[in-house]
C-alpha cells in the first residue's frame, strides 16, 4: 500500500502521462470531429418539402362530382371532381349549330355568285353582238358607198342619153320649118329628150338617195360603236359587282375557335389529376359552386420529394449539386433515407441589420456594428431518392448530413 | 498499465465505426416533442462516462496529474469519440 503523502508528489510514468495523452487524445478527436463535421456538413435545421397546387376549375358550376376523400392519394390522371356539364354541352352544340348556318350562307352565296358569273358572260355575249353590229354597219357603209358610185355612174350614163336626146331635139327642131324631117320625128326626138331629162333626174335622185343611205348608215355605225363601248361598261360593271365568299369564308375561323373553346370548356368540366398526388386541405362536399381560377383544394406533387436544409455560408463550398446526402426524418428516427443534393439557394432577405431595410432614397445604414457576425444560411435542396409514399409529410423535420460524391 | 489495450481496443472500434459509417440513427432525440441534437446528448454522455472513468481510476488507486485538466478532456474525448461512432 502506496502511503498518502507518496500519492500527492510520486506518480508512475504511465500515470504521469496520463494526463498529455488525454489532451491529445481529445485534442485529436477534437480537430477530427471539427474536421468531419466541415468536410461533411450537417444540419437539424432542415424540413421535407414537396411541390404543391392548388387545384381550380377552369369552368364555373356547382360540383356534382367529388371522387376523392381528403389525404386520399390520386394517381395521374384519376378523376378529382366533375362540375355541372350540361351548359358547356349546349353552348358547345350552339357553337356547331352556328358553323352548319355559316356552312349553309356560304353554299347561298356560291349560287349568287354563280348567277352573277353567268350575269357577266351574257354582258360578254353582249359586247360580242355590239361587235357584230359595227361591222354589220361598217358593212352596210360600204355598200352605200357602191350603191353612191353606181347611182353616180347611172346619173352620168342618164345625162349622156339626155344630151344626145336634148342634142338631136335641138338638130331636128330646124329641120322641121324647111319639112326635112317629120313633126312627129321631132315630137318622137322630144318626148325621148323628155324621157332622158326625167330618167336623167330620177338618177340624181337615186344619187341623193344613195348619198343619204350612206350618211345613215354612218350614223348607224356610230351608234353600233357607241353600243360596244356601253356594253364593255357593263360587262365592267357584271364583273365587278360580282360577290366574293371571303367575308364569309373568314368567319369560318371565327365559328371554328368557337367550337374549339366550347368544346376545351365542356372537356374542362372533368378535372383530372396532373400527377401522382395527395389530396390536401379538402374541406367541400358535393354542390359546392366552384368558380374559375378559385383553387378547391390542393394536390402535394408526390413524385418528388425534397428535404430544405439550411447550410452556414461557410460549409457551402463543401456542397455541390449532385452530392449524396444522408436524410432522416424525425418521424422514423431510425431510418436513414439517401438523398441528393439538387441545388443550392442563391439568395436569402439580406440581414436588416447590416444592410438596413431596402427601400427608396438614401441607404439606411446602421450605426451599431457587431464585432462578431453570424453567417448567413442559405436553403440546400435536397431530393430524396426511392422516398415512401406515405412516410413524408411537407413540414416534417429532417435531419441531413452531406456525404460527399 | 490497464489502459493500454482499453485504448487501443477503443481505437479498433473507433475506427471500424467511423469506417462502417452504419448505425442509422437521426442525430436528433424527441423528448416528449422537443428534439435534442445529438452532440447534447454526446455531451451529456461524455461527462458521465468521465464521471465513471473517475470512479474506476479512484478506486484502481491510479491518480492523474492535474486532474482538473485531465477530467474535463477526458470527458471531452469520450463526447467526441460517441459522436464520432454514432453520427
Amino acid at each position: 500500500m502506496v502511503p498518502p503523502t507518496l500519492e500527492k508528489t510520486a506518480y508512475r510514468p504511465l500515470e504521469r502521462w496520463g494526463t498529455f495523452i488525454i489532451m491529445a487524445f481529445a485534442l485529436l478527436l477534437g480537430l477530427t470531429v471539427l474536421w468531419r463535421s466541415d468536410h461533411h456538413p450537417r444540419t437539424d435545421d432542415a424540413e421535407v418539402f414537396a411541390n404543391f397546387i392548388g387545384i381550380a376549375p377552369q369552368v364555373e358550376g356547382p360540383i356534382l362530382q367529388l371522387n376523392v376523400r381528403d389525404n386520399q392519394f390520386v394517381k395521374k390522371g384519376d378523376l378529382l371532381f366533375a362540375i355541372d356539364s350540361r351548359p358547356y354541352q349546349y353552348a358547345y352544340e350552339r357553337t356547331l349549330s352556328l358553323q352548319a348556318i355559316l356552312e349553309g350562307q356560304i353554299q347561298d352565296e356560291q349560287r349568287r355568285i354563280a348567277a352573277q358569273v353567268s350575269g357577266v358572260s351574257v354582258a360578254k355575249a353582249g359586247i360580242d353582238t355590239a361587235e357584230a353590229d359595227v361591222k354589220h354597219w361598217a358593212a352596210a357603209i360600204e355598200e352605200a358607198n357602191a350603191d353612191v358610185t353606181h347611182a353616180e355612174q347611172g346619173v352620168a350614163r342618164a345625162k349622156a342619153e339626155w344630151t344626145y336626146a336634148s342634142d338631136n331635139l335641138q338638130r331636128l327642131e330646124p329641120l322641121l320649118q324647111r319639112q326635112f324631117v317629120t313633126v312627129d320625128q321631132v315630137d318622137r326626138a322630144r318626148s325621148v329628150e323628155t324621157a332622158q331629162a326625167e330618167a336623167l333626174k330620177q338618177a340624181q335622185s337615186q344619187l341623193v338617195m344613195a348619198q343619204a343611205e350612206v350618211k345613215s348608215a354612218a350614223a348607224q355605225y356610230s351608234h353600233a360603236v357607241a353600243a360596244v363601248e356601253q356594253s364593255h361598261a357593263q360587262h365592267q360593271q357584271a364583273q365587278h359587282s360580282v360577290l366574293t365568299l371571303d367575308p364569309l369564308i373568314s368567319q369560318r375561323g371565327e365559328r371554328a375557335a368557337e367550337t374549339k373553346t366550347a368544346r376545351y370548356n365542356l372537356d374542362n368540366c372533368a378535372i383530372y389529376a396532373p400527377f401522382d398526388a395527395f389530396v390536401t386541405n379538402l374541406t367541400i362536399s358535393e354542390g359546392e359552386y366552384a368558380h374559375v381560377g378559385q383553387q378547391v383544394f390542393v394536390l402535394i406533387d408526390a413524385r418528388k420529394w425534397w428535404v430544405l436544409a439550411n447550410f452556414r455560408e461557410g460549409q457551402l463550398r463543401h456542397i455541390r449539386p449532385g452530392m449524396a446526402a444522408d436524410v432522416y426524418i424525425l418521424s422514423r428516427p431510425h431510418e436513414r433515407f439517401q438523398g441528393v443534393v439538387d441545388s443550392i439557394g442563391f439568395g436569402v432577405t439580406p440581414d436588416a441589420d447590416v444592410l438596413g431595410h431596402l427601400g427608396p432614397g438614401l441607404p439606411d445604414v446602421q450605426r451599431t456594428l457587431n464585432w462578431v457576425h453570424l453567417a448567413a444560411r442559405y436553403p440546400v435542396r435536397i431530393r430524396v431518392e426511392n422516398p415512401p409514399r406515405d412516410l413524408f409529410r411537407i413540414g416534417e423535420t429532417a435531419v441531413t448530413t452531406i456525404r460527399g460524391y | 498499465m490497464k489502459r493500454t489495450p482499453g485504448a487501443r481496443r477503443i481505437w479498433v472500434i473507433v475506427f471500424y465505426c467511423v469506417c462502417l459509417d452504419g448505425c442509422s440513427q437521426a442525430p436528433a432525440y424527441d423528448v416528449m416533442g422537443s428534439l435534442f441534437p445529438a452532440w447534447l446528448v454526446c455531451i451529456a454522455t461524455g461527462g458521465l462516462l468521465s464521471l465513471i472513468a473517475r470512479i474506476i481510476l479512484l478506486r484502481l488507486r491510479v491518480n492523474l496529474p492535474f486532474p482538473f485538466l485531465a477530467y474535463p478532456c477526458l470527458a471531452a474525448a469520450f463526447t467526441f469519440g460517441i459522436w464520432l461512432i454514432f453520427y
